[in-house]
């Protein structure tokens, strides 16, 4: 579903991502972990299009920034962002209009359920709470039901069910044939979920596991991802 | 497009609700009336006066007899010619920042990752931000149809007249989507673009002055250079002045023609847009960012971070000065003359300063006149303009400004008499230079000096009440169109009372009832301020 191949993204003399390369399969939770910096943010934001850089990014076979491919991802940011002088309903209203979606009003209301927003959807955009705020980017994120969904940090700023309702929706979404890949901090919040882990480390991929592997080796997520961070973190120090 | 429409209509409906918040509007509303009744009013009896009463009129005018109608339509074309000149060089000189700076954060969450051509999310913002201007700039519509309304012109030259703003309005934009496309685009295309413009300039200065070499220098030779008639058939440019000015002079066909030509050019500029290849997404969406973080920073009472390091050579300590309310006064003060070269010449002095130099010397120079009057207007809308920043707030929005012991009253006051005397000690030497160069008698400049102060106090205090009594919801946009908004109409009664007294020769009583209006303006409006915020209605 996703293919990124030699991905590198510079910010002048930085490096943000180097030549990464890897596939995303349909039906698939893939988390993507990394301390602070490692170029997490950076990887989704290219593979949203909202970034440029070398090398190829193809969503089903098309390149990310055509307008086929687009209709195919959903991107939830890891600062919400809204319109202050829209309502909650019209948000989701102008996210349908912006994708041309028809009958999508009994999927709208269904989503803002189940994120507690149906009572709040005549709250102005700036009216909304940050975890609100969240909830709604999480609904409008969805609202076209893309193939492809693009997660950073998603579980910030939410409360406990909210967290829950979000973790049970990624596993119907990939039960119905979504690819997901998240990015977090919080190991603990999606370790039950994941189908295989990519863990980076200063814009490179240190480790790509599927929980299987990851199984066979007697490891949980939280000894890989210490193991891989901390080691090269030693190394350093010791040269 | 669909959603362009829909979004348009529901935020702008909503800013109306938010509006409606805010308990001042129906204080708003009755000004505003008042506003447009007086200066209806006192319009109609300055067009009776001036017509019935031309006598009276000429002995008043400081420079002899007034221009006649051929003089001021050259002035009128020569100003068009020049604002549109102004308009480009705007959108050239923003060019790579006018469509980064304009997307809101939302814009880049929910447009940019859309399945929608990335010129159609950046035309989708500007036009939001042009129909905010027209909506903004309501009243000259207002000065337009009302000058139709008393007969100075037809109706047909009025309609022409608002097409060729709006024409205006829209082209700056289309310009700017344009260029800041292809410089995003193409990294030579961006390096190019402001030579070019100086380049062009140059090139018509040059021109200008060869042509005045032959003809000589008068204003004669300025309206013969850039008002010949050829000058508009000059696609876009000529084409605008075109359309409404030869409406204005009763040839309607060909002002349909240039209309027809700046159409036909719009959309030959769209197509054009359409066509390119755009890849600006990651600049916008960083100068978003950038942005949002600020207003943040801002609205959480910090100041922002600059983007240069001050001076090392600037000095960081020492600031033991006043206490209570008279911080602020000292605050400001200490910060001048920190900031500031030789401790006094701040950018905006320097500003003044040459705005006035250029004017004196081209009023005399340029033109043979010594018309301090032209000078003082300037200087006058340069302050006043500055006042519309509302710099009191600078300090009222500040959450510090809740906990200095004192009361609201005494922090007002001197917050604002401090912004007060820094913008007088801006003005004074630009003044001082601009009426010794025009030659201008001691009452005369004293009078000028006083009108142009006490529309600082004006402003200021107008514009401080104004922003704390609107709902917090409202976008800073619609803020400050409101707030410009109430300040110009509230200036209609002044305006009345200067024609009143232009055209009965009492210029000089008029001129200080105008400052008593002012003063009492802004001394009412500074002293409700204080009571929104202890009311904690912010």
């Amino acid at each position: 579903m996703l293919n990124v191949t030699h991905l590198t993204k510079r910010y002048g003399k930085t490096l943000g991502c180097s030549d990464l390369s890897f596939d995303l399969p349909r039906e698939s939770i893939t988390v993507l972990l990394g301390p602070n910096g490692a170029g997490k943010s950076t990887l989704l934001k290219s593979v949203a299009g909202l970034l440029r850089y070398e090398g190829s990014i193809t969503i089903d076979g098309k390149s990310n920034r055509d307008l086929a491919a687009k209709r195919l991802l959903g991107y939830i940011p890891e600062i919400p962002a809204l319109y202050p002088n829209l309502t909650v309903a019209e948000h989701m209203e102008f996210i349908a209009r912006a994708y041309r979606l028809s009958d999508y009003r009994a999927r709208a209301d269904a989503l803002l359920d189940r994120f507690e927003l149906s009572d709040k959807k005549k709250k102005f955009g700036d009216e909304l709470s940050k975890g609100m705020q969240q909830k709604l980017n999480l609904c409008l994120g969805l609202l076209p039901s893309p193939s492809l969904i693009l997660m950073d940090e998603p579980m910030i700023g939410l409360d406990p069910h909210a967290i829950k309702e979000l973790k049970t929706m990624m596993e119907e979404l990939r039960r119905d044939g979504c690819t997901l890949l998240v990015s977090t901090h919080i190991i603990d919040s999606v370790d039950m979920l994941w189908d295989r882990t990519l863990i980076m480390q200063k814009g490179n991929l240190a480790a790509d596991v599927t929980r299987a592997s990851l199984a066979d080796a007697g490891e949980t997520l939280e000894d890989l991802f210490f193991s891989v961070t901390e080691a090269e973190a030693g190394q350093e120090e010791s040269v | 497009m669909n959603f362009i429409g829909y979004y348009w209509r529901h935020s702008f409906i909503n800013q109306v609700k938010k509006l409606f918040r805010a308990s001042i509007l129906i204080f708003i509303v009755v000004c505003l009336i008042f506003g447009v009744v007086i200066g209806l009013g006192i319009g109609f009896l300055g067009s009776k006066l001036s017509g019935d009463d031309a006598e009276t009129t000429e002995s008043v005018a400081e420079d002899a007899a007034p221009p006649d109608s051929a003089t001021i339509h050259n002035v009128i074309e020569l100003g068009a010619g020049a604002l549109i000149l102004l308009f480009i060089a705007l959108a050239v000189l923003t060019a790579d920042k006018s469509g980064g700076s304009a997307f809101l954060g939302a814009d880049t969450v929910l447009l940019f990752t859309a399945p929608i051509k990335p010129q159609t999310v950046l035309l989708f913002r500007l036009l939001m931000q042009t129909g905010a201007v027209i909506a903004g700039t309501f009243y000259i519509f207002f000065q337009i149809l009302s000058l139709a309304f008393r007969s100075v012109i037809s109706t047909g030259s009025a309609f022409a007249l608002l097409g060729a703003w709006i024409f205006l309005l829209v082209y700056h934009k289309l310009f700017s989507v344009l260029f800041y496309t292809l410089s995003m685009t193409h990294p030579r295309f961006k390096k190019a673009l402001r030579p070019t413009l100086y380049g062009t300039l140059l090139l018509l200065t040059g021109a200008y002055l060869l042509y005045a070499a032959r003809n000589g220098y008068s204003s004669a030779t300025l309206f013969g250079f850039f008002n010949a008639p050829p000058t508009r058939y000059i696609p876009f440019w000529g084409w605008l002045k075109g359309a409404a000015l030869f409406a204005m002079e009763g040839k309607p066909l060909a002002s349909l023609l240039s209309f027809g030509a700046l159409l036909l050019l719009a959309v030959a500029l769209i197509i054009m847009i359409w066509g390119l290849k755009a890849d600006f997404y990651e600049d916008a969406a960083a100068k978003t960012a950038a942005r949002e973080a600020a207003l943040e920073t801002a609205a959480g009472g910090t100041p922002a971070k600059r983007r240069k390091d001050r001076s090392e050579s600037l000095r960081r300590d020492g600031f033991s000065h006043g206490e209570g309310a008279t911080v602020y006064w000292h605050k400001t003060f200490y910060n001048r003359f920190r900031f500031a070269p030789l401790g006094f010449l701040t950018k905006t002095t320097v500003t003044y300063f040459l705005v006035s130099l250029v004017a004196s010397l081209f009023l005399r120079f340029g033109l043979g006149q010594k018309n301090f009057a032209t000078v003082a207007l300037l200087l006058g809308g340069l302050v006043f303009f500055r006042a519309l920043g509302n710099p009191i707030a600078g300090d009222v929005e500040q959450p510090s400004f809740f906990l200095v012991p004192d009361t609201a009253r005494r922090k007002v006051f001197f917050s604002f008499a401090a912004g007060f005397c820094s913008s007088a000690l801006d003005l004074l030497p630009a003044f001082l230079l601009g009426a010794i160069l025009c030659a201008a008698s001691p009452l005369s400049a004293i009078l000028w000096l006083l009108l142009i102060l006490s529309l600082d106090v004006y402003a200021d205090g107008v514009g401080l009440c104004i922003g704390l009594a609107l709902a917090t919801g409202l976008s800073q946009t619609v803020r400050s169109l409101v707030q410009i908004c109430f300040i110009y109409f509230g200036m209609i009664p002044a305006a009345g009372i200067l024609v009143w007294g232009f055209a009965t020769a009492h210029l000089t009583l008029s001129v200080l009832l105008v400052v008593l209006f002012h003063l009492l303006l802004g001394a009412l409006t500074l002293f409700l301020s204080p009571r929104i915020i202890e009311k904690g209605k912010k």
